[in-house]
């Protein structure tokens, strides 16, 4: 088992570091990084210090040295417009993302599990067909445009939440954080519903084609034949096998929900680092860009990275396959 | 597929009357964006025909034609008056002065009791104010706003100066025409029937394309790599993976912020996103026929393999081809709309509906709902009636469906 | 003979489908004593297989029970609430299925699902359930019980698990077991072996068993007694010496010559010609009568009951002589 952690960890750090090499060539191929990473309102004696200090007159192959060098010690270029450090300003809207993503999260897993549950067991209902409804309406529906429903619906007509930024901030346990405050949940919980229920439809789709796949099966049948109570057998037989290709999927959805963050961000002025992307991408300020892409793609592989070990735990059967070709 | 199983299947299909439904709709939208420019009442794109005081109506609101002006010199010279058309163009001259009683000089439009949306007098000679008009804030203009009878009158504590020249200035109401803006206006003074109409042109078309495209690249790759293994199977596998990994809106992102706006771009942004999903399914086919026995035979006779693949690998694969090409034109238009959105997509002067909505969107806060809702309700109703069709489509694929 | 303690009278199961009403079981009827072994047989679609899950209640939407009796000593099972048959599934009939891959949860450790089988009916220690676990695994002549609990299904052989699904339906000392298939997805030499320590258990428990086949051969064996079913009909029922040694029906005949062990060499394989009928829309009479030599036009009438013998009954017009 840890040999295999270590398996995958390693293939993790090679992609990265491919992932590098790709991106540090990409930036040569557009343009000359000392454009690209330099702002073109800097004074020339400014441009020069600059060249100098990222090591961009040196041959190629010493520039990625120090490109790497300087990434990993956290120093990724200064911003065009904020005239700060760019790992400064991705750390500030960092807090806030997270929040952002975090309670979609946990609200797309609390409503569709429970609820594709329901439409997996009895699929001819009522319920099980409003499931069905409800899911696919949420994966057609525009991110974008299902956002400004809510804010005409929740903040205009029936102005009951704030639209618009994120509430206040309180510390505890060292942690600041808008989630402390009964504020900043007023805040953060439209944008998180927007967020949440393109992946909550799909999640209940998931859910629902697992559970009525695996009711189907023969174990299911055994376990009910052995005279166990219906409860135990969807918790204990059906849930816990839907769970497995369950983890799967929500691994992903839940890399994805970085991507859509960027919309919902832009919808509902949340301060996060999509809005900032968007920002960024507008105005051209590239090293954000660059920088910002590349925390989003090593996001990515830390994620698949940990759904791969996740799954690994929960299946007993790939520990067996495992074990036997470590 | 012969006529005979070709009917079978349009039976199978039409006995699910939400499919049959879809299909109605989106052969709707089809139509719309095929003959657009010919149902559409105005061109959304002509900026001539845009007048921004018909900007921001609601539906059903008609047409203004914005009144005219009528500007007139009225000299009056020992006791004379004469009334001279002033610049710039105008159609009429109708403009009269009469005295109304010492120090009071009547200026109205001609016929009488024309209705005028203002009345305004400039260069009124010392002492002078127009009765019932507001006085401009910087300049010695005044204006009457609806004067009744469409005249104003001039009056003044002393007598009236014996020469004096002013300038008279008369707006005549916005004109109702007949022309109905049956959803309303945009930001522009758009008809949005007309651009909602262009828009859903501009979607499908885009839909259409990029998915066709990432069909023929995708599936074109997913043959090959199934056809010669070994590396080139490799490679393109690890990049299928790859992409499949990646959301697709972050991947648009990233090429658009990269390549620039235009419509080129974001087909070649949403090909380079969809191309994965069929390559994935066509290799797996393809490998699963070339197993066979006939693919043995036919390389024995030296077929070229273009031949085997096309002629015969190719049909087993295309039903799961079409639903997922039915499906991913659904996740393209959404993908597009979403790129338009945040300002990255299709360039302004031709707005697809999600540059509409992106548009609407800063009016949604004055109440003005209707410029984001409604090209919204369309684009989500195109989209849920494409999914339905994949889904019927892939339900009926699937034998493992029937007890 | 003992008496039965066990009876099935008319059952019939029908599937309300948005196709129309599939009529899997019609008018079935049988008895069970104890000690002794039932087998039915049949293709697939017969039948049989919605039978066990009626015995066992476990028909679900679009199904239902329409008609007739199921009665375990005297208790009429149609009748129970699905509390009052939850307590009988396992306690007092237990079922086993085909492949044991899927009888039994991969995620789960045998022991757990042993446990489970127990715990639901009775409230006994964690070493009382343990201990008989390794008894009725002992019994169905499986080694070092002990390392099998705590394996996962996935680490054993086909053989072993069925075992293991066959011990777990014995943990209750149920009066009556219904197996479906239980041997066909394993070679014919665990086949063997199952079969005799199937048997033994049945001979020293008492247990009245249905084996459920589409194989005439097992159930020569195994049987004391075979139904034969078609389309959800009867076609012949008695003891294994009347239907192996001397077949009436038209059906059986068929079925019988179409085992290849009984084919000379060189010989072609005997096949039934033909498909069975459609469930949803069948004829009156007799289900067989499209596929059958000697179908005349009375054969699509419905066919009565022949009693051949005390212990043998045919549905035929034209049955075979003895």
């Amino acid at each position: 088992m840890l040999s295999f952690v270590l398996q995958r960890l390693l293939q993790s750090v090679v992609v990265v570091f491919v992932l590098s090499i790709v991106l540090f060539v990409g930036v040569w191929l557009i343009g000359n990084p000392a454009d690209i990473l330099i702002s073109s309102e800097a004074s020339e004696a400014d441009r020069l210090a600059a060249i100098t200090a990222l090591g961009l007159d040196k041959p190629l192959w010493q520039q990625y040295l120090t490109f790497l060098g300087n990434a990993v010690q956290g120093d990724w270029g200064t911003s065009f417009v904020y005239k700060e450090p760019v790992t400064s300003i991705l750390l500030q809207r960092l807090p806030a993302s997270l929040e952002l993503g975090l309670v979609a999260f946990v609200i797309a897993i609390a409503v569709s599990v429970p609820a594709g549950l329901y439409a997996g067991l009895k699929p001819e209902s009522p319920l099980g067909r409003g499931v069905m409804t409800f899911s696919l309406i949420g994966v057609s529906i525009p991110t974008f445009w299902q956002g400004m429903l809510l804010i005409v619906a929740f903040g205009i007509a029936l102005p009951i939440l704030p639209v618009g930024d994120r509430g206040a901030v309180a510390t505890h346990f060292g942690i600041a954080t808008s989630l402390w405050t009964l504020d900043g949940w007023s805040h953060v919980i439209m944008p998180a519903f927007s967020l949440a229920l393109l992946k909550m439809s799909l999640l209940m789709r998931v859910t629902r084609a697992a559970t009525m796949e695996i009711s189907r099966l023969d174990f299911v049948k055994f376990a009910y034949a052995k005279g166990v109570r219906n409860r135990k057998v969807v918790v204990r037989h059906i849930l816990r096998n839907a769970l497995v290709p369950l983890i799967t999927v929500t691994g992903i959805e839940l890399a994805n929900l970085l991507a859509y963050g960027v919309i919902t961000e832009t919808v509902f002025s949340w301060p996060g680092l999509g809005k900032l992307l968007i920002n960024s991408i507008k105005v051209l300020d590239r090293p954000l860009i660059v920088a910002q892409l590349t925390y989003t793609a090593l996001l990515f592989i830390a994620i698949n990275f940990i759904v791969d070990i996740l799954h690994m735990a929960i299946d007993p059967r790939m520990k067996s396959v495992l074990r036997r070709t470590a | 597929m012969s006529t005979a199983g070709f009917n079978d299947f349009a039976r199978r299909f039409a006995e699910s009357r939400t499919a049959v439904i879809s299909l109605l709709i989106s052969l709707v939208f089809i139509a719309c964006a095929l003959f657009a420019p010919l149902i559409s009442p105005t061109d959304p794109y002509d900026l001539t025909q845009l007048q921004l005081s018909d900007a921001l109506k609601p539906a059903g609101s008609k047409r203004m034609l914005p009144g005219e002006e009528i500007r007139a010199n009225i000299r009056i010279a020992g006791g004379a008056i004469s009334v001279e058309p002033a610049a710039p163009a105008q159609t009429r001259e109708n403009i009269a002065a009469e005295p109304c009683g010492a120090n009071c000089l009547g200026v109205g439009v001609l016929p009488e009791g024309t209705k005028l949306a203002s009345l305004q007098i400039r260069n009124l000679p010392a002492g002078a104010t127009v009765e019932g008009g507001k006085k401009h804030i910087v300049q010695p203009w005044w204006t009457v706003d609806n004067p009744e009878g469409g005249k104003v009158r001039i009056v003044s504590n002393g007598p009236l100066p014996e020469n004096f020249t002013i300038l008279a200035i008369a707006k005549s109401l916005d004109q109702e025409t007949d022309f109905v803006f049956r959803l309303g206006t945009d930001g522009f003074g758009r008809d949005m029937l007309s651009a909602i109409l262009y828009g859903i042109r501009i979607s499908v078309f885009v839909g259409l394309v990029a998915a066709g495209a990432a069909m023929v690249l995708g599936t074109g790759l997913g043959l090959l790599a199934a056809w010669r293994g070994g590396v080139t199977d490799a490679v393109i596998m690890r990049a299928v993976d790859f992409m499949l990994g990646l959301p697709a809106l972050l991947v648009g992102l990233a090429i658009l912020a990269i390549l620039g706006n235009g419509v080129s771009k974001v087909l070649l942004a949403i090909v380079i996103v969809q191309w994965s999903y069929y390559a994935r399914t066509a290799r797996s086919f393809a490998m699963s026929e070339l197993g066979k026995e006939y693919v043995e035979a036919a390389r024995c006779l030296r077929l070229s393999p273009a031949r085997i693949m096309l002629r015969h690998v190719l049909p087993n694969c295309m039903p799961q081809i079409i639903v997922l090409f039915t499906l991913n034109i659904a996740a393209a238009i959404s993908l597009e709309s979403s790129l338009s959105f945040l300002g990255v997509g299709l360039p302004l002067t031709r707005p697809s509906l999600g540059m509409l909505i992106a548009s609407g969107y800063e009016f949604i806060f004055s109440h003005k709902y209707w410029i984001s809702i409604y090209p919204g309700v369309v684009l989500l109703v195109m989209i849920v009636a494409m999914n339905l069709l994949g889904d019927r489509l892939r339900d009926l694929n699937n034998p493992r469906l029937d007890r | 003979m003992t008496e039965p303690f066990f009876q099935v009278d008319g059952l019939n199961t029908w599937f309300f489908t948005r196709q129309g009403v599939v009529k899997s079981v019609r008018d079935i009827s049988f008895d069970l004593r104890r000690g002794e072994v039932l087998g039915i047989v049949g293709e697939s679609g017969s039948g049989k297989s919605v039978t066990g899950m009626s015995i066992m209640g476990q028909i679900d939407d679009p199904g239902r029970i329409v008609s007739g009796s199921i009665a375990l000593d005297g208790e009429e099972l149609t009748a129970f609430t699905f509390e009052e048959m939850r307590r009988y599934r396992g306690r007092k009939i237990a079922m086993v299925f085909q492949n044991p891959l899927m009888t039994l949860n991969p995620l789960m450790r045998v022991r757990d699902q042993m446990y489970e089988a127990i715990s639901e009916h009775e409230d006994i220690s964690r070493k009382e359930m343990h201990d008989r676990c390794i008894e009725v695994l002992k019994a169905v002549g499986i080694p070092s019980p002990e390392e099998r609990l705590d394996a996962y299904p996935h680490e054993m052989s086909g053989g072993m698990r069925q075992r293991v699904v066959i011990a777990t339906a014995l943990l209750l000392g149920p009066d009556m077991i219904i197996a479906d298939e239980p041997t066909t997805a394993l070679d014919v030499t665990i086949q063997a072996q199952i079969i005799y320590h199937i048997r033994r258990q049945i001979d020293e428990r008492g247990l009245g068993m249905i084996w459920i086949s589409h194989d005439l051969s097992t159930l020569s064996e195994l049987a004391d007694r075979i139904l034969v079913m078609y389309a959800g009909a009867m076609m012949e029922i008695g003891t294994t010496e009347d239907i192996i040694g001397s077949p009436r029906h038209p059906y059986t005949r068929k079925l019988l010559d179409s085992v290849p062990s009984r084919n000379t060499p060189g010989e072609r394989l005997r096949q039934i010609p033909g498909n069975m009928p459609s469930l949803l829309s069948l004829a009156k009479g007799c289900p067989f009568a499209s596929r059958c030599e000697r179908a005349t036009e009375v054969c699509s009438e419905p066919v009565p009951a022949t009693e051949l013998s005390a212990t043998h009954r045919i549905w035929c017009y034209h049955p075979f002589e003895g």
